[in-house]
């Protein structure tokens, strides 16, 4: 055989395995496809700033769908039983009211599930522990976590390659020109994307009265007072330092004073010192969101209080003493009647207006 | 051949073009938080004035409008809000040891005098809020600010004070414009082109409660942020317990 006819033979064999390969779903091109990005009309909450930046992952109304697919999609887990929404439920602010989650396996964590309203805010981490970095790489945990979805990204990945609609939701969102170029990370991308649309705020009777639009009575503004701290003649409440106005969340770690320890190693959950181990860091969480707390109850990261009395009651009366409990909850001071107060005040921090935006619910 | 060269001269001219701005200095500040002049670990136990042990949870502050003071007397303005957390540096004796560095941004050639900052923001900032910025600096974020006051919080100081019987978590927190100073410290800095310069801020926890005759009777007062005499008595304080080298 000449040279000729070799190099020959040996294309036409890479052009029929090509050709195998794209029967498989795996090669298909998709550039017939329109790809043609545009903005996602994302309106913030009015009383929030500027949506924290992320340059690697500009968010498009494609981008969003896709993602809003995925989240909904049980394609994500082993036996195709659960999503992300199995955990994250619109309807109870994307908790899902339990204070252990069941995963696929039918096997129950650790920790409460939580809140993703307002989620893109968070700058410091994701998780009770901020374990993980960005919205990004959080999305990639779920997958394989054998507590939740118990699959594999590779497997997922064929799975979604070979699926009749998803190549083109991913060519829509990333202008991707093959199926093989379905990943993870693309993935978690569009589902970032998906999560920073869930936001809520905005049309709270508090951010109401800041604009002068609604007054408070005197409970609700007692309360607000004692949660900020800006009234000598009643007991500073403190919350404000940790649930930070304006959205009521913080970025940061604190022990707010759950369980009891005489060295970092006695807490049970180690919280945000597995993360960092920095001692101090042992038996703190993040201070989530106050906007809707009535739907994400039970409440704190093992789920242990049933109701915002309970939370009170434990913020006054039961805070447990440990090296880094955090000053801001160890005296607090308030009577039944001032308790309600605050109580009164939280209620104005509920806003289920993010419920009218149709795209946060299943596509399917 | 000739060719080849040719690319190797354009690509470190290129390089060469690129890299200019590196040749001015950077000017750094090394931030040492220490208790009576040993180095300060978060969560480690130190003697109070009164026989008590004290350990810090939280040490952290603005550090605005920074400037040097040339030989011709010119104030060079350098970073104009910076912020410094020690209990995210701090939770080791190596780190205490070393030193927070913070950049405080490029600065000329030169012999200087002086320099000056205030701890805090300045009021031109303080006007505004969190929202005003973007979520990932620290002005953006709201456990900086105390919406209760319509200010930044411009330091914390926090910790657990106990002799056994007697048991304080304690926070302390600045604020409010009227709390805001620049003050001036001398320096002696020469720069000279290309070389990075870095000075020595050390911050004194002890000295922020008082002295060994007069001191802050923290299981009384543990927790205070407001404007009122007690933080503006602690911030002055807390100017005195910093030196600059
Ligand atoms: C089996 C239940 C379950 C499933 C399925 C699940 N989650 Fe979660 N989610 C949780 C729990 C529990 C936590 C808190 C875990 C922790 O802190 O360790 C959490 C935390 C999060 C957070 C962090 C929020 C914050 O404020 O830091 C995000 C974001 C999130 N989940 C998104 C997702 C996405 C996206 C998916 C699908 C890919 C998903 N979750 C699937 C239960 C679940
Ligand atoms: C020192 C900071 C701090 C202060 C002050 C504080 N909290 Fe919290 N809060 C937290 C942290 C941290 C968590 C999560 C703790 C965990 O689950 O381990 C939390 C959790 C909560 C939760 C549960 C949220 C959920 O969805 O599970 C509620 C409700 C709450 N706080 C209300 C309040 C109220 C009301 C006040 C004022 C009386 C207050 N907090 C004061 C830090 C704080």
């Amino acid at each position: 055989m000449s040279f000729r006819s070799l190099s020959y033979m040996i294309l036409a064999c890479l052009v029929v395995t090509a050709y195998a390969c794209n029967q498989e779903g795996d090669e298909g091109d998709l550039r017939n496809i329109a790809y043609e990005p545009r903005d996602y009309p994302l309106v913030t909450p009015r009383s929030f700033g500027p949506l924290p930046e992320s340059p690697d992952n500009p968010m498009t109304y494609d981008g969003v769908q896709l993602g809003r697919h995925l989240f909904y999609d049980p394609i994500l887990s082993s036996d195709s039983s659960q999503s992300c929404s199995s955990c994250h439920k619109p309807e109870f602010a994307f908790t899902d009211g339990k204070a252990f989650s069941t995963g696929v396996t039918g096997q129950t964590g650790t920790r409460s599930s939580m809140s993703l309203l307002n989620v893109a805010y968070f700058t410091k981490g994701m998780f009770w522990d901020g374990r993980s970095a960005t919205l990004e790489t959080q999305a990639l945990e779920p997958v394989e976590n054998p507590i939740e979805l118990h699959d594999s990204w590779p497997n997922v990945e064929k799975k979604l390659r070979k699926h009749p609609k998803y190549p083109e939701l991913f060519r829509k969102a990333f202008g991707i020109s093959s199926k093989s170029e379905i990943t993870r990370d693309l993935a978690a991308k569009a589902m970032a994307q998906f999560q920073k649309i869930l936001l809520t705020g905005g049309n709270s009777r508090y951010v109401k009265q800041l604009n002068g639009e609604t007054f408070f009575d005197p409970d609700e503004q007692d309360g607000m007072e004692m949660y900020f701290n800006t009234n000598p003649a009643l007991p500073d409440a403190q919350c404000g330092h940790c649930h930070t106005a304006p959205t009521f969340s913080s970025s940061d770690y604190f022990n707010n004073g759950l369980d009891s320890a005489g060295k970092p190693e006695d807490f049970k959950d180690p919280g945000r010192g597995a993360v960092t181990g920095i001692p101090l860091d042992y038996g703190r969480f993040k201070a989530t969101t106050l906007f809707n707390w009535h739907l994400t109850a039970p409440y704190m990261h093992d789920g242990r209080f049933a109701t915002i009395e309970e939370v009170m009651d434990h913020y006054t009366l039961h805070v447990k003493q440990a090296p880094n409990l955090d000053p801001n909850v160890a005296n607090l001071k308030l009577n039944t009647r001032q308790r309600n107060k605050v109580i009164a005040f939280l209620k104005t921090l509920i806003d289920t207006s993010y419920l009218q935006n149709p795209d946060i619910f299943s596509p399917f | 051949m000739k060719q080849g060269w040719g690319f190797v001269f354009l690509l470190s001219w290129m390089v060469w073009g690129c890299s200019e701005p590196d040749d001015s200095s950077r000017l750094d500040l090394n931030v040492f938080g220490q208790y009576a002049g040993q180095p300060l670990v978060m969560g480690e136990k130190y003697p109070y004035f009164d026989g008590s042990e004290i350990l810090f949870t939280k040490s952290e502050f603005f550090l605005s409008e920074v400037a040097v003071r040339n030989e011709q007397g010119e104030w060079i303005n350098l970073s104009d809000v910076n912020f410094v957390n020690l209990q995210n540096h701090h939770f080791n004796t190596e780190n205490a040891q070393k030193g927070l560095r913070l950049g405080l941004g490029r600065i000329p050639e030169g012999k200087y005098s002086s320099i000056r900052f205030g701890i805090g923001v300045p009021a031109r900032i303080n006007s505004k809020s969190p929202k005003d910025f973007s979520a990932s600096s620290a002005l953006g974020q709201g456990d900086h600010y105390w919406a209760g006051w319509d200010s930044y919080i411009f330091s914390k100081t926090e910790g657990l004070l106990s002799d056994g019987m007697q048991l304080a978590n304690f926070a302390y927190h600045s604020g409010f414009d009227s709390i805001y100073v620049v003050k001036e410290y001398p320096i002696s800095l020469n720069v000279t082109e290309g070389n990075n310069v870095s000075l020595k801020l050390i911050l004194d926890h002890r000295k922020f409660f008082g002295a060994t005759n007069e001191f802050v009777d923290i299981y009384q007062d543990p927790i205070i942020h407001d404007g009122g005499d007690f933080m503006t008595q602690f911030m002055s304080r807390f100017n005195s317990a910093l030196t600059i080298q």
